[in-house]
């Protein structure tokens, strides 16, 4: 309840919420909108004669004026709106899928398979989009030639076609179906969402907390409701919002380009480009050409920026809002934020035999205290002396276990890891303490 | 026997390893998504010239599936096509009428010089702009850069790159798109301009030829401004970001206390600090940092790399030049995330006072 009261105490939310509600309003009702006339072909409608190839300005026949060839913005607009945020939302929903089911499998199966896994996660994140999107296009393409079919990749709006002189085949039936635009952003956003998912999963298996409640007699139910759902759903899905958007404006740039894909707004942009600079060299004559369809772009870009990173925020308030951070001299409410987030069990470290500095024992005895703040504060100093690294890299890894999100210990934990002189697993606390702060 | 290595050392040599094994998943995730396709579209990875699309018969390509060994099992085929990469023959293609990898490697020179350039202006502004709007957060000059930093991430590349154009090439005309004037190009030629890089900015300075470097730094302005926009405000706000949790460390207040310049706190001892991080997050998004390029590159007439999948894309299924396209780009990826993270290691004082301790 806290975090939906935090979420909704920011204006920017709000208006993040209100443009994206309004994009979906708008997708709903196109029918009522705008209504499709004979000549429509997909978000696209004639209001004049197809070779009148001068754009013409708003009238009561088309609200928002025309393109070259007479193809009318306010239609395509209402209606690219909905092919948008159907799009988007697909984008979203099956990265947030497979991404998550892929990280906890991952995280569940552990050890050498987890490995694997996760390299061949990391190894998707070196693939250029662009690269991917044609790849499967060529793809598809080629085993329709194949299959004996003739296949276009650009026809004026309408993205690819697909002609086969006789009864096509099952599978060229199933391939003319599928968007290879919108497969292709979902095969390339999934990772982050599994990386996530994958750490949360991991620690939470390790976490003692869960085995206590386990051995307390906790339903596994009771323990995915209460404790994985909240820890590791939560940032998948912000990361998934953020997909909605930024998958909307690149299909729109890939079909701006000429590679393939029918975001509306993008061929409206692309029909319009030689009119950006209307007659007599003023930037406004046109302005039906492009600045509706770029509004519509940059604004449902924004809405959903905004969501996400409310959303972001509102899950994890030290990380996003950097205000009375952990480490800053003054303290600000440090207190409230660690009830934020309630420990079963209470944390104590194991003392270690050997003689201990006064400042380790002040650090793990503020652990014990849960004043995480002057705790970071005393192995932070020893980190940076090079004092007793090889104990505090125990203590960070066993507190990172039991406060998997707050970012600033994964920082500390690759400090010492570092200074060790171990960097792949330093780049990988850090690189947690990366996604804990975006 | 262990050899002492020094740390810098072992990171390179491990970062080259991963690198290694990520290019040999992606490649096998690549073949497998050609293995979908039946074996008659991947002997199209294999015809000859002038045997091109329908016109290749059927007993032709029976012969090439037997010859290539295109129907035995995916590991087998996967390795026959990583030998036939790693020997340099990636196949004809039918669009561009040549072998891949020459073309490939004919056009790479436009895109690094953008790469290059845009690297060159976005790193150390975005830095610049995020450490001093982050070390005194809620002051003027970190209002302005945080709605110009919502500006640039909201802004898309495109639509950005259309009012540029149309501006500054088709209103004012001060710069251009392109790679080179026609007039210009005519003149290399019959002047004897040499290449020496194929970048041209530097070959212009090479040949003395500074009429030709203004030229084209004419045509390279609107590119880069695009291409740097985008990122250098994400890069400006992850400065912003890190900087904000460094500012009340323990280490600057010592510093402070110490008597060091405000000046010197920011620019030496933060800077210091937030290099690693940034750098490294910058690494991880080095796949869009390469699509953008491309996407800037197809605006702009700049034909670079993905001239060739802009060609591909015309007219007939060209399968050679877009998988030859993917691996090359996979590349590209993975040199300039291995740069950055070799600049991060150099620049960080605990790697690098390390390799001079041992």
């Amino acid at each position: 309840m806290k975090r939906i009261k935090r979420f909704f105490s920011h204006w920017q939310n709000w208006l993040g919420i209100l443009i994206a509600l309004s994009f979906a309003v708008v997708a709903l009702t196109a029918p009522l909108l705008s209504q499709p006339n004979k000549t429509t072909q997909g978000a696209f409608k004639k209001v004049g004669r197809s070779t009148d190839f001068i754009p013409h300005p708003p009238s009561e026949n088309a609200i928002l004026g025309t393109l070259p060839g007479q193809i009318d913005v306010f239609h395509a607009l209402v209606w690219g709106a909905r092919d948008a945020t159907v799009f988007g939302l697909s984008v979203a929903l099956g990265a947030f899928l497979f991404g998550s089911l892929f990280g906890a499998i991952s995280g569940y199966a552990g050890g050498i398979v987890n490995n694997l896994m996760m390299r061949i996660a990391d190894a998707f994140l070196t693939f250029p989009v662009l690269a991917g999107v044609v790849f499967l296009q060529q793809m598809v393409a080629v085993t329709i030639e194949a299959l004996g079919g003739t296949y276009w990749f650009n026809n004026d709006y309408h993205g690819q076609l697909i002609d086969f002189q006789f009864t096509p085949p099952a599978f060229a039936v199933f391939l003319m179906k599928v968007d290879p635009i919108l497969v292709s952003l979902i095969i390339f956003s999934w990772m982050p969402i599994a990386r996530i998912v994958n750490t949360m999963v991991i620690t939470l298996k390790n976490t003692e907390f869960i085995q206590a409640t386990r051995a307390l007699g906790g339903s596994p139910l009771w323990i995915i409701r209460r404790h994985l759902l909240p820890n590791s759903i939560g940032p998948a899905i912000v990361l998934a919002s953020r997909d909605v958007g930024s998958s909307v404006i690149l299909q729109a740039t890939i079909t701006f380009i000429g590679l393939g894909g029918a975001s509306p707004w993008g061929i409206l942009l692309s029909l319009g480009r030689n009119w950006v600079i209307g007659p007599g060299g003023n930037l406004l004559a046109a302005w039906w050409v492009f600045l509706p369809a770029t509004l519509a772009i940059i604004l449902f870009g924004v809405g959903w920026n905004l969501i996400g990173d409310g959303l972001t925020e509102a899950l994890e308030p030290s990380a996003a809002t950097y205000e009375g951070s952990v480490f800053s001299l003054k303290q600000k409410q440090p207190k409230a934020k660690i009830e934020a987030r309630p420990l079963i069990i209470p944390v104590t470290l194991p003392k270690s035999p050997s003689e201990i500095a006064p400042l380790l024992q002040v650090a793990r005895d503020a652990v014990a205290e849960q004043n995480m703040d002057q705790a970071m504060h005393a192995y932070s100093h020893l980190i940076k002396h090079h004092r007793h690294v090889n104990e505090i890299r125990q203590d960070l890894i066993y507190i990172a276990r039991q406060f998997p999100r707050h970012a600033i210990v994964w920082t500390l934990l690759g400090d010492a890891l570092t200074q060790e002189g171990n960097h792949e697993y330093a780049n990988k606390a850090y690189d947690q303490a990366r996604i804990l702060t975006q | 026997m262990r050899i002492a290595m020094s740390p810098f050392l072992q990171f390179l040599i491990r970062r080259f390893f991963s690198v290694f094994i990520s290019l040999i998943i992606i490649t096998m995730v690549l073949y497998a998504g050609m293995m979908l396709t039946p074996p008659e579209a991947r002997a199209r990875l294999y015809l000859p010239p002038g045997k091109g699309g329908e016109r290749a018969s059927e007993a032709f390509v029976n012969s090439l599936i037997n010859q290539y060994h295109l129907d035995e099992p995916y590991l087998v085929q996967y390795t026959y096509w990583v030998r036939s990469l790693v020997t340099g023959s990636w196949g004809y293609s039918p669009t561009l009428r040549a072998d891949v990898l020459p073309e490939l490697i004919r056009r790479t020179p436009a895109t690094l010089e953008l790469a290059f350039y845009s690297l060159l202006l976005l790193i150390p502004l975005g830095i610049a702009s995020g450490l001093v709007a982050g070390w005194h957060p809620g002051r003027p000059f970190d209002g302005l850069f945080r709605s110009a930093a919502f500006f640039g991430t909201s802004m898309p590349p495109f639509i950005f790159s259309m009012i540029l154009i149309s501006v500054f090439y088709i209103q004012l005309g001060w710069f251009a798109p392109g790679r080179m004037d026609v007039l210009t190009d005519l003149e290399m030629t019959r002047s004897g301009f040499v290449e020496f890089t194929g970048f041209l900015t530097f070959d212009s300075l090479l040949n003395l030829r500074f009429d030709i470097f203004l030229v084209a730094l004419r045509h390279l302005v609107m590119p880069v401004v695009t291409l740097s926009m985008f990122h250098w405000a994400t890069l400006g706000r992850i400065t912003r970001a890190t900087i904000i949790t460094q500012r009340g460390k323990e280490y600057i207040t010592a510093a402070r206390a110490r008597g060091v310049s405000e000046r010197k706190l920011v620019w030496r001892h933060a800077l210091r600090a937030i290099l690693a991080p940034t750098l490294t997050t910058m690494a991880f998004s080095a796949a869009s940092v390469v699509t953008s390029i491309f996407v800037v590159e197809i605006i702009f007439g700049l034909t670079g790399v993905s001239d060739v999948i802009v060609i591909a894309m015309q007219s007939t299924p060209d399968a050679p030049a877009t998988l030859g396209f993917a691996v090359y780009s996979v590349i590209m990826v993975m040199s300039l995330m291995l740069i950055l993270d070799i600049v991060q290691a150099a620049l960080d004082p605990r790697v690098r006072e390390e390799s001079l301790k041992s």
